[in-house]
């Protein structure tokens, strides 16, 4: 008994190990063939990011920032403590039927986009996404397309592609899977925002394949 | 103990009333927000007509099955409710509860969850757990008005479903076995004295997974 135990141990251990590394495959091949069928519309990502340990000031504005980051190319900024605005995911709460509001709210403190994947910023990643995969994608669905705010939903969309290349939550990866399938390849085709969404994308497919 | 089960539809609901002798159960079915109330009584209508064929004609001697003209919050229906002195809810309608509702029931309304609480919350759990190599499963608790966010679990087990060589046949399993988990749920507070497991949030809230991902789960099925 006392040596049978170790070595089912051991190959229970090499199953599971093999198990894992399958799923892995899978995943990771699906996740190729995905990025190289968008590699042919956005740019590959050559410079790494550093992610925020607290907050990234910018004399920047956001919607300059976000297509510079989507260009891989840099924004400049200090280390900074993260602003001190108590009432920010409240209003930010309220304003799930005023996307003009919302888009105001986002742009404002998101100066540096790399901000949202700051430490602080967990609660305001959980809502964009929520909302992203909720009500927007419910209306997405009905075909209505025309009630979206096409500014605030691509804005949105960027934030989560920028931190989906931070976190190993799979979550955030597949909300740019499910709107890269749902949103119609013409659908805001020239919109700044639509092209850094892309490259965001590409740029997240790129860190989970690795 | 005196029980209800919410639904829209009367078939999903009577399969469970078949399942749970013993107890003193009625059928309460509300219009589905999908359909006008006309529809939804119509729709049910027939299927009770089939469904007596069967011999249901207890349920309907008995006075055990309840129309609600409005939605399960509205002031007329939550009155209904109360006035039944219903111990339990059984969840089988696609709706999200208001206070009101939940409240008409001494001990409140349970979710038959084919996910494993606290960790899986919300849509699409089965592909979830599954693509993330974790157990999949059943989670019976009383609900809140949240997504899955209900504090007391009275039964999470993990469920074998590798013989299902699909996700839509996996789902369809599980969420047959409702009958089964609801029927040893009722077990279990009949008892007395059961302890609940925390559903304390500690998990993740979960979405509708896209194609690309779904294609893995099949993939990992097979």
């Amino acid at each position: 008994m006392s040596t049978q135990r170790p070595q089912r141990y051991a190959e229970n251990h090499r199953e599971n190990k093999a198990q894992l590394d399958t799923r892995q495959q899978i995943i990771a091949n699906a996740l190729r063939q995905r990025y190289d069928e968008i590699s042919k519309t956005a740019s590959q990502p050559v410079r790494k990011w550093s992610r925020p340990v607290a907050w990234f000031e910018s004399r920047s504005d956001s919607l300059s920032a976000i297509p510079a980051l989507a260009a891989d190319e840099p924004v400049e900024c200090i280390e900074a403590a993260p602003p001190d605005e108590p009432h920010f995911f409240d209003d930010l709460q309220a304003s799930i039927r005023g996307p003009q509001r919302r888009f105001e709210l986002l742009t404002t403190r998101y100066l540096h986009p790399l901000n949202i994947a700051a430490p602080s910023e967990h609660r305001v990643r959980e809502h964009l996404l929520e909302r992203l995969m909720v009500a927007d994608r419910a209306r997405l669905e009905q075909h209505s397309l025309q009630l979206l705010n096409v500014d605030d939903v691509l804005l949105r969309l960027n934030l989560i592609a920028i931190y989906a290349s931070f976190t190993t939550d799979l979550r955030y990866l597949d909300a740019l899977n499910y709107y890269y399938e749902l949103l119609p390849s013409d659908w805001s085709l020239n919109h700044s925002l639509r092209i850094s969404f892309l490259n965001f994308y590409l740029r997240a497919l790129a860190t989970h394949i690795n | 103990m005196r029980i209800g089960i919410l639904a829209h539809s009367f078939s999903s609901a009577f399969e469970i009333y078949k399942a749970i002798p013993g107890h003193e159960v009625f059928i309460i079915l509300s219009p589905s927000p999908h359909r006008s109330a006309r529809t939804s009584y119509l729709a049910n209508l027939a299927r009770i007509v089939l469904a007596t064929l069967k011999g249901s004609l207890q349920l309907f001697a008995t006075g055990r099955l309840i129309f609600l003209r409005g939605p399960l919050h509205d002031p007329k229906s939550v009155d209904t409710l109360k006035k039944l002195n219903l111990d339990v809810g059984l969840h089988k309608a696609g709706v999200i509860y208001r206070d009101v509702t939940i409240a008409a029931f001494r001990l409140g309304i349970l979710n038959h969850h084919i996910g494993i609480l606290p960790a899986y919350r919300g849509r699409s759990v089965l592909e979830w757990s599954i693509l993330q190599g974790d157990p999949v499963g059943i989670t019976v608790f009383f609900i809140d008005t949240g997504i899955d966010t209900g504090a007391r679990i009275l039964l999470s087990e993990e469920v074998d479903i590798s013989h299902c060589r699909s996700v839509t046949e996996a789902k369809q399993y599980l969420f047959s076995l409702d009958k089964v988990f609801f029927r040893r749920a009722l077990a279990l507070l009949n008892e007395g004295d059961q302890a609940f497991q925390l559903n304390d949030g500690s998990g993740r809230r979960y979405f509708v997974m896209s194609k690309l991902f779904t294609g893995v789960v099949e993939q990992l099925l097979r």
